[in-house]
């Protein structure tokens, strides 16, 4: 309920200050939000499965959304499409986190 | 639906977190268990600040996608979704409204120079002209003018000067350079005549008396020196009898327009 919450205050946030993110940085954005989504519905998947830890779900989180921005700037040094590659990888994960959650609610 | 399939052999890396499957769920999970199988009171067991930093985090999300989500409407142009054919046309099409363009500016620059030149020639037509009425002016008598020149006295108590006389004088002025002449406050212009009234003489019909002043503007010097050329104006003004002539140099001379400036009925210019 708290997490709901603090998404939406999130969103809103982002609503009300209208943050401008030029296009160079929104590559790097757009992957941290995708690591950050697939982090979100691990820690969902993992309570769930009450396997639940707070203090590793922050770590990963930050450091999934850390990697995955680094991956593509390194990619971006280097001229290797690596964005494609972080984006897939959390998608496939987002998927696998999606179905178990759903395995759990619905049951599986 | 393929991801399902995946999904399914995971959950048994679960339920033995010791192995270490792989990535960042496997961490996630172990400290679980050293949390022990605590069911539902896993969550609840989690500190005030863990709690606030799991809902910082999420709020983080929620705050990301929602600023990526509107600027990636403001940026995402359809560009990247263009084909590479079409892309080209657009480019092309982009080159030629560019290429349009700077020849529309470099017209407009010649056409601009073109007027700014035509526009200082009249200007200078205009001067010129302004220059060249002015001087037929000053030369027709239209207009007062003022200029360095001289002044010549004659008094003459006796009677003896006559209208000839003082033509002499003025053509003698003239010859000397005189731009602009008056006798007596009478300017003398391009028609003006001299003749012999009852008085005496008279300019353009209006008697004029003695003592005469004749006002001449032009080269003070030059214009004394024609004055008193020996045999000249001046040494026949003063072989008359009980005439005194006085030539007087001034910086500063000057003479009214015509009283009725000249108004021409036959003659036409012929160009």
């Amino acid at each position: 309920m708290l997490a709901l919450l603090s998404l939406l205050a999130g969103a809103a946030l982002a609503l009300v200050v209208r943050p401008s993110v030029s296009p160079d940085q929104s590559r790097y954005l757009a992957m941290a939000v995708v690591a950050a989504i697939d982090s979100s519905f691990g820690g969902l998947r993992a309570h769930l499965e009450q396997t639940f830890s707070d203090r590793l779900f922050v770590l990963a989180f930050v450091t999934n959304a850390a990697v995955a921005v680094l991956l593509v700037w390194i990619g971006d040094q280097l001229s290797a499409d690596l964005a494609t590659a972080v984006a897939v990888v959390f998608g496939v994960r987002i998927f696998q986190n999606v179905a178990a959650v759903r395995r759990h609610v619905f049951g599986g | 639906m393929a991801e399902a399939e995946y999904a399914v052999p995971l959950p048994p890396p679960a339920a033995e977190p010791a192995p270490a499957p792989a990535r960042r769920r496997r961490p996630r999970r172990s400290p679980s268990d050293h949390t022990g199988d605590g069911g539902a009171g896993a969550v609840p067991r989690a500190s005030v600040a863990a709690r606030a930093l799991i809902a910082l985090s999420i709020g983080l999300v929620g705050f990301l996608v929602a600023a990526q989500w509107g600027t990636s409407h403001r940026h995402t142009e359809h560009l990247a979704l263009e084909s590479e054919s079409d892309l080209t046309r657009i480019f092309a099409s982009l080159n030629e409204q560019s290429a349009a363009l700077r020849d529309e500016v470099s017209q407009l620059r010649l056409e601009l120079s073109a007027l700014q030149s035509s526009a200082e020639r009249d200007q200078l037509a205009r001067d010129a002209a302004d220059r060249q009425l002015s001087d037929l002016q000053i030369l027709a008598g239209v207009v007062a003018a003022r200029g360095p020149g001289v002044a010549v006295h004659i008094a003459d108590p006796k009677g003896s000067f006559e209208f000839q006389l003082l033509l002499d004088l003025v053509q003698e002025l003239r010859d000397a350079g005189a731009e602009a002449i008056a006798v007596n406050g009478h300017r003398v212009g391009g028609n003006t005549a001299f003749s012999h009234g009852r008085a005496g003489v008279t300019v353009d019909g209006q008697a004029v008396t003695q003592p005469y002043e004749v006002l001449a503007i032009g080269d003070p010097a030059t214009l004394e020196v024609g004055l008193k050329i020996p045999g000249g104006a001046v040494d026949t003004l003063d072989a008359l009898d009980g005439t005194k002539v006085a030539v007087e140099r001034r910086s500063d001379v000057r003479v009214p327009a015509l009283d009725h400036p000249p108004v021409f009925k036959v003659a036409h210019p012929l160009d």
